[in-house]
């Protein structure tokens, strides 16, 4: 199980994510073209307060646990903060990044979950998770097809 | 051991459309086969099942009881009405031939719909609806440029997030029923789940519980994660949205009678509150909708919101409204499915999905005319359908359980939908037509689902068989929980 486990983060999250995106984001400008604090405050603002409200949520869940109380405030500073990208953002590229963000937040939550989820269905998770990436690396391919090449500029990725 | 194989049927379906030797019309006969085979084998199934018992299968992960063989029969029917309809519009060339990777998904998505359908595992039920909405999220789009890519992508991005909180939710489950001691044995299949006598930490199945619903409640486009909705039933072929609103949605309500039958029991109050207030704004947004929008086939969309909400709400009144709740969910999936598809055959013909463009259908496009007129009457709650005993049981069931306001609520946002529905709908049927009206012939094969689907409303209203007026009531049972 532990093995799946470690494959399951390791190598389709630490790799397979960040290949895929990679290669789909292949041809687009990653210049920036945003200023790093003065026109975005407003999300530096919001993040903090997402931190301090996942880490109150956490304390709240797990009193007594302080181990707990910080895994659990992850999870939700995680799931927050994917829910907020994916709802300021206009661009593809930047809902991809809050669907990941979101998505690391679940993954999160369910290694936290002391019940054992058993092994077949922990793989039913994980090709879920691979054919949800694929999708995604598919819509960023026809997107680039059949819009503008402006309109998937990550100008607007302001995290 | 025969639902597997119907569930195996549209996979190995969707694996052989994509070797080279079935392309073109044949890739379409197999679809409109699979189809067929998914009906008999269903039909084989019902028949061979003692009532009131299960059956399990593949290591209990899956289930046939009377909840799943009822959706079952639904999304088989109605799955096979749309094969026949896909079939029409590529071979009189509304659809491109070359369309393999298309068949492919929608044979996908049925076989994603079948596993969920008989799961017995509250996480593989969502792995396989999470499958389902992969399998069709590009299908959105199909051939509609930009804004269909826009709007497949919208859904699929309200899905993730929705499916994602009813995994958020299955965790706190998890949590809380395995949180107090070092027993890992307790599981999520659903039968162990029914008789569990705790569920362990309150603060945690209660948090679980909230977001379960509310993340099913986004999958069904409840108010207020809807905005994906009215986009997607809009800008997706009719085919695509007949399967949207008829088999997919009633996957995401067979998922949520279960979560309720286990949780209710627990909690009533919780459960009904969340569903009452997501249905009640639901019907108040859709009322809101139908009266501002020129575009009939987005009307019906709302139209579905308004269903889904009527839903949330019978869900929400419990144990007495049960019945009602399934008969009218059953009538729905038919409705909106033969809705759709005529919507598909209006549109084909005039080219236009204006309400002001569009008069006197009945004279030119004679059966769609009629198809479409049934499905409005049914759609907005009129006797005969199963629509129309649906709504009066809830209803009644509201007045029993001494939900006053919420009744006298409801009536206002139907009587409003009615006026509105009717005043833009009725035009289009019988409405004078500014030009003169060329009677046409429809090819029969795009009557074929309706006559199916029309067959199958008038039935559940009139004259429902024995064997299906029980297994209703063993569904409704089952949906009262403990």
């Amino acid at each position: 199980m532990l093995v799946v486990e470690a494959g399951n983060l390791f190598i389709v999250r630490a790799v397979l994510v960040p290949w895929l995106l990679l290669r789909s984001m292949g041809n687009i400008q990653l210049e920036s073209s945003f200023s790093l604090i003065k026109k975005s405050f407003a999300q530096w603002f919001l993040i903090f307060l997402i931190i301090l409200a996942g880490s109150i949520f956490g304390r709240f869940l797990s009193p007594d646990d302080s181990i707990q109380a910080f895994q659990v405030g992850t999870a939700a500073i995680a799931i927050l903060t994917g829910f907020l990208i994916l709802a300021n953002q206009r661009h593809v590229i930047g809902q991809v990044v809050g669907v990941i963000t979101f998505e690391g937040g679940l993954t999160l939550v369910e290694l936290l979950s002391k019940h054992a989820i058993p092994l077949e269905v922990y793989s039913i998770i994980s090709i879920v998770f691979i054919f949800l990436l694929l999708t995604l690396v598919d819509f960023i391919n026809k997107f680039k097809i059949t819009s503008r090449q402006d309109d998937l500029l990550i100008d607007g990725i302001v995290l | 051991m025969i639902v597997v194989i119907c569930g195996l049927v549209p996979l190995v379906g969707a694996m052989l459309v994509l070797l080279p030797v079935l392309k073109g019309r044949n890739a379409i006969r197999l679809l409109v086969a699979v189809g067929l085979i998914n009906v008999v084998l269903t039909g084989i199934a019902a028949f061979g099942r003692n009532r009131g018992e299960s059956e399990f299968f593949l290591f209990h992960y899956l289930v046939l009881d009377a909840t799943s063989l009822l959706f079952l029969s639904v999304i088989s029917i109605v799955f096979l009405g749309i094969t026949i309809y896909i079939y029409h519009r590529i071979t009189t060339g509304l659809l491109p031939e070359a369309i393999e990777g298309f068949i492919a998904r929608v044979l996908a998505f049925a076989s994603a719909s079948v596993f969920a359908v008989l799961s017995n595992h509250l996480i593989v039920m969502w792995a396989f609806l999470e499958m389902g909405t992969l399998a069709i999220a590009p299908l959105i789009g199909y051939a509609r440029g930009k804004e269909g890519l826009d709007a497949s992508w919208k859904y699929l991005l309200f899905s993730i997030v929705g499916l994602g909180f009813n995994f958020l939710g299955l965790m706190c489950i998890c949590r809380a029923i395995g949180g107090n001691d070092d027993d890992n044995s307790i599981s999520l299949f659903i039968d162990a789940l029914t008789n569990i006598p705790s569920l362990g930490e309150k603060m945690w199945w209660e948090l679980g519980l909230a977001f379960m619903v509310f993340g099913l409640g986004t999958k069904l486009g409840l108010a207020p994660m809807y905005a994906w909705l009215p986009d997607a039933y809009d800008n997706a072929p009719p085919s695509i949205t007949a399967l949207l609103s008829a088999v997919q949605f009633n996957c995401v309500v067979l998922c949520l009678f279960r979560e309720i039958a286990i949780f209710k029991y627990f909690d009533p109050t919780l459960v009904s509150e969340e569903l009452i207030v997501m249905g009640v704004l639901s019907l108040v947004i859709a009322a809101m909708n139908i009266v501002t929008t020129d575009n009939y086939k987005r009307l019906i969309a709302y139209a579905s919101l308004n269903h889904a909400g009527t839903i949330a709400i019978g869900l929400g009144v419990g144990k007495t409204a049960a019945y009602g709740v399934v008969l009218y969910v059953v009538s729905n999936a038919f409705v909106k499915a033969l809705l759709f598809l005529t919507c598909g055959n209006i549109k084909a013909h005039f080219g236009t999905k204006k309400i002001s463009a569009l008069r006197g259908i009945i004279r030119e496009m004679p059966f769609s005319g009629l198809a479409f007129m049934l499905g409005v009457f049914a759609l907005l709650g009129f006797a005969p359908f199963g629509s129309f005993l649906g709504e009066v049981l809830m209803l009644s069931s509201m007045i029993e359980g001494w939900y006053i306001l919420l009744f006298f609520l409801i009536c206002i946002i139907l009587t409003v939908v009615l006026v509105a529905s009717g005043r833009a709908l009725f035009p289009i049927i019988w409405g004078d037509t500014t030009d003169a009206a060329s009677k046409k012939s429809e090819p029969w094969l795009s009557n074929v689902p309706s006559i199916l689907f029309i067959a199958v409303l008038v039935s559940l209203g009139i004259f429902t068989p024995e064997p299906v007026t029980a297994l209703l009531q063993e569904v409704a049972t089952a949906l009262s929980g403990r």
